[in-house]
């Protein structure tokens, strides 16, 4: 049977989407471990990255920090991480693919956070101050929204990413969608592997176009086009009140 | 006139930098007028306007806004009564134009209602259509979003307005027109206004007193536009206003401010005779002619031949007119251009006034 | 992944599936790339002359080891040898073999035989037979097995001494008296594979697929350590084993089948060669009983030494010849 043919097969046999291992349950965990990923490394990131952006220091080595965790292979991340709960007795739970994740989510959330806030045009900050904000103010106000863009850029990169490298979290016991994966090349099971790989395709790509259209929604100004229109030509009859009464 | 804002010796280091922005200033701005801190960049004059708002805190001395020392409240409450509008007005992207005018009624907590209608009433005032109410900045044109900068500046009616190269970023002739609406603003309102330009026609358009500031923050002079044109205080003033300081002054003074000579003067039923000696006594050629304050025309004195009254002879219109309020460059320019090297000084009800020629123009500028 | 070496995977259909083609275009490129990089395998290519002999290594310890020890072997016998990294899986060796990108592998008697018959279960724990039916099923390929060693390598079912202990069970057939299934933990094969849970149900009658999870063979020793797991699917010659101290439970009814090790050549390479190279590599072959390989393996996962340098300090030790 052709590999499609055995995709179409997996996914169209009821049995294989429910039950503890079937397609619903692992989409929900695939989507439940993302979503614990994202929103920690959210909680960590863009308060960072706005707290550095605003001060305007330290940054750089921040960035340097956090892009650390870019450089590390996820799949050696999420194997220490096994190791680390393991220790504690709970290695087999959603807890180290979802900090695995969650390193991984960081950087890219930090630097835009950061990048946003620190690329304020300098005389809005000035105007933001010289307006009467208090620094609160100044940064909620007027920095956050300004980086907001950058902000949700870096969300849905890391959350595209996490969704799509939660699949490895089948290599260390979580079942997710990866599993399909995992058990499908052990078994030789081209239906399961398709259909793994399909659904998180799927699952990743619709996050990388809700998240693009929340972004938008939440940043209309963004999207406005720069460069307004020329001024008008002055009227002639304003420019001189008064006209001498010069010979005709 | 009392000072709305007064800098006493006051000086300014960046830490880091061997020179001082600013040494020793000391200047006492009057309420209700535009005092426009011109000079070089890199002078010190934006260092000056910042340590006011204090975004930038001075070394030592003292600032007071209406008699009051900066430090002795809290700093956003100090900006809040500064309206402050600078280069490339500074909007915030992220906020309708309406929200950018509202921004300091938000900070200071008005209702919304409250809020709105003063939203309407300086969109109004700064000449900002209401379409242009619901765009963001960048759907705006320079020199509405400069208008934009003022409202907002405005918006908690502020006593004091700083304005920091507010034109930097518009084109000539836009930029002619907003300080027409500034001039005509500051008329209707009333602000004490101080404005920092690199700009000498700028400064010299708006200022009702100059600061001539050299660098480091040195005040060379301080005083009306065309004192500082008329006498330069020192060589760095007279060479920072640049050529045609006589042609300059002349832009900023009016027919009104020169007396004008009574002229050869007869009325329609005046005699030949009469008119002849009237020329002669200004030594003329020709002689204007007045009917009840009205000015009618000229008569050439080669005309004059045997007529019973002027009337008779051919009157010629007076086409060298020029009003009180004329600028006395444009005087001037009619004056050389005219065949008898005069012009007439006509009010704006058409009342004659008087002639002005070369030696009247050249006593106003003494 | 150590899985690929697990025995009864479901064979390869004649025709390669899609996405094993795709794999393995992946690995072969890997693997250019690795053997790129170790051009210096190649030893002194003096005294003898033919064609290079390739040999095939998958990507987990024991067969890096075991490709190492043979290439060194024969090249300190005057051959021209180097080595191929290849994937995880049996799949992409035995293509490797088809396409002429290696021409020797180190692999295992019943695994081989029960990839190559399509899971026709007639491996057992019979050396001779089984090894006989390999070479017939080798045949048609081209393919040839050498003499196989002493040691063997298969599925081996682990519990660390505390749970031995706890439970009383040192044999397979101890599980059948649990109250409870034991927690297994091991390759995600496991499910599928003959000579695992179907295995273990068919015959010590114990059925352990509700209380499976599947794991990357990395993290099996590990969750095994933490008692995350009570029984892990390691392989009879894991290191750990005797350095964790842990129990291997006794196949006492026969389930697990005689994976020795077995070097597979083509028939050209024999051709070329003949019995000299044959002499050298059974020499080889001899000398690798089990403890041999668990000690190798130990250096490998435990010492963490580099496959080339366990294969030559061992060569030192055990000269061939």
């Amino acid at each position: 049977m052709s590999a499609i043919g055995e995709f179409i097969d997996y996914v169209t046999t009821a049995g294989n989407w429910t039950g503890p291992k079937g397609l619903l349950r692992l989409t929900v965990n695939q989507l439940l471990v993302s979503g614990i990923a994202v929103v920690v490394a959210a909680a960590i990131a863009v308060p960072a990255g706005l707290g550095f952006g605003h001060v305007r220091r330290g940054g750089l080595a921040a960035v340097s920090v956090a892009n650390i965790g870019r450089a590390l292979p996820s799949f050696a991340v999420l194997v220490l991480a096994f190791g680390v709960f393991s220790q504690a007795g709970r290695g087999l739970s959603i807890w180290p693919t979802a900090i695995a994740l969650t390193l991984l989510a960081i950087p890219p959330m930090f630097t835009n956070t950061y990048t946003g806030v620190r690329g304020v045009d300098p005389r809005i900050r000035d105007a933001a101050a010289g307006v009467g904000m208090r620094r609160s103010q100044q940064l909620w106000k007027v920095e956050a929204p300004i980086a907001l863009p950058l902000v949700m850029t870096g969300i849905r990169v890391s959350a595209t990413q996490v969704v799509a490298t939660a699949t490895l979290g089948a290599w260390v016991g979580f079942q997710c969608l990866g599993t399909l994966i995992f058990e499908g090349f052990a078994q030789q099971n081209d239906g399961k592997i398709i259909t793994g790989a399909v659904l998180v395709s799927v699952l990743t790509i619709s996050i990388e176009v809700a998240l693009s259209k929340l972004e938008r929604r939440l940043s209309p100004w963004a999207t406005t086009p720069s460069g307004g229109p020329v001024d008008e030509p002055p009227d002639p009859t304003l420019a001189s009140p008064f006209h001498p009464g010069r010979p005709a | 006139m009392d000072a709305a804002i007064v800098l006493n010796d006051v000086t300014k280091q960046f830490p880091g930098s061997a020179d001082v922005a600013v040494g020793h200033l000391s200047l006492s701005i009057a309420t209700g007028t535009i005092t426009v801190l011109v000079g070089p960049s890199g002078c010190g004059k934006t260092t000056v306007l910042r340590m006011v708002n204090r975004l930038v805190e001075p070394t030592s001395g003292q600032i007071l806004v209406e008699g009051t020392d900066i430090r002795s409240q809290p700093v956003h409450e100090l900006r809040r009564r500064l309206g402050y509008v600078i280069q490339q007005t500074g909007l915030f992207p992220h906020r309708t134009v309406a929200d950018n005018i509202a921004t300091v009624p938000g900070l200071l907590g008005w209702d919304k209602a409250r809020t709105a209608a003063r939203v309407t009433e300086l969109a109004e005032l700064v000449g900002l259509a209401p379409d242009l109410l619901d765009r963001y900045p960048a759907a705006l044109s320079g020199g509405q979003q400069q208008r934009v900068g003022v409202a907002r500046a405005l918006a908690a009616d502020p006593p004091v307005l700083l304005m920091d190269e507010p034109y930097s970023a518009v084109d000539p002739i836009v930029r002619h027109r907003l300080q027409d609406e500034l001039l005509d603003l500051q008329q209707r309102l009333g602000k004490t206004i101080v404005l920092v330009t690199h700009d000498v026609d700028e400064a010299l358009r708006l200022a009702d007193r100059i600061a001539v500031v050299n660098v480091g923050g040195r005040l060379e002079q301080y005083d009306t536009p065309t004192n500082v044109l008329r006498q330069p205080a020192s060589a760095f003033v007279e060479q920072f206003l640049g050529a045609e300081r006589g042609l300059r002054r002349m832009g900023l003074l009016h027919v009104a401010d020169v007396t004008p000579s009574g002229g050869a003067i007869v009325s329609p039923t005046d005699t030949p005779a009469t008119a002849r000696s009237a020329m002669a006594a200004a030594n003329m050629t020709w002689v204007g002619v007045v009917d009840d304050g009205r000015l009618l025309g000229w008569v050439d004195g080669g005309d004059l031949n045997g007529q019973a009254t002027v009337a008779e002879a051919e009157l010629r219109p007076f086409t060298t007119v020029v009003q009180p309020a004329t600028v006395l460059r444009e005087a001037l320019d009619v004056v050389v251009t005219s065949p008898m090297l005069a012009a007439a000084v006509i009010d704006p009800d058409g009342r004659y006034l008087g002639m002005i020629t070369i030696d009247q123009i050249s006593d106003g500028l003494r | 992944m150590h899985k690929g070496a697990l025995p009864g995977g479901e064979a390869m259909t004649k025709t390669m599936k899609s996405t094993t083609l795709l794999i393995v275009a992946l690995l072969a490129a890997l693997g250019l790339i690795a053997s790129a990089c170790s051009s210096d395998d190649t030893a002194d290519a003096g005294t003898t002359q033919g064609p290079q002999i390739i040999l095939g290594a998958q990507d987990f310890g024991e067969s890096a080891i075991l490709a190492e020890i043979y290439s060194q072997a024969l090249a300190d016998a005057g051959y021209d040898t180097r080595i191929q990294t290849l994937g995880g899986f049996r799949d992409i060796s035995m293509g490797a073999f088809a396409s002429g990108e290696i021409n020797f592998a180190p692999e295992y008697v019943a695994s081989l035989l029960e990839f190559l018959n399509d899971n026709a279960g007639t491996a057992s724990g019979n050396l001779s037979t089984t090894l006989a039916e390999l070479q017939t099923e080798l045949e048609p390929l081209g393919l040839e097995a050498l003499e196989p060693a002493p040691g063997v390598d298969t599925n081996a079912f682990v519990v660390t001494a505390e749970t031995s202990e706890r439970l009383g069970i040192t044999k397979l057939s101890d599980l059948a008296n649990l109250d409870s299934p034991i927690k297994l933990g091991g390759p995600a094969d496991c499910e599928t594979n003959p000579f695992c849970i179907p295995g273990l149900r068919s015959v010590y009658d114990v059925d352990l697929s509700g209380s499976f999870v599947g794991l990357d063979s990395g993290v099996v020793a590990t969750a095994l350590g933490n008692g995350e797991i009570d029984m892990a699917v390691l392989f009879s010659t894991d290191g750990r084993i005797a350095s964790e101290n842990w129990v291997l439970l006794e196949d006492d009814q026969n389930l697990l089948a005689a994976d020795n090790i077995v070097p597979v050549v083509t028939a050209e390479l024999i051709d070329a060669y003949g019995e000299a190279m044959a002499k050298v590599v059974n020499a080889v072959s001899q000398k690798l009983t089990t403890p041999v390989l668990i000690e190798l393996n130990r250096q490998f996962d435990v010492d963490k030494q580099s496959a080339r340098d366990i294969a030559a300090a061992w060569l030192a030790d055990n000269p061939i010849g």
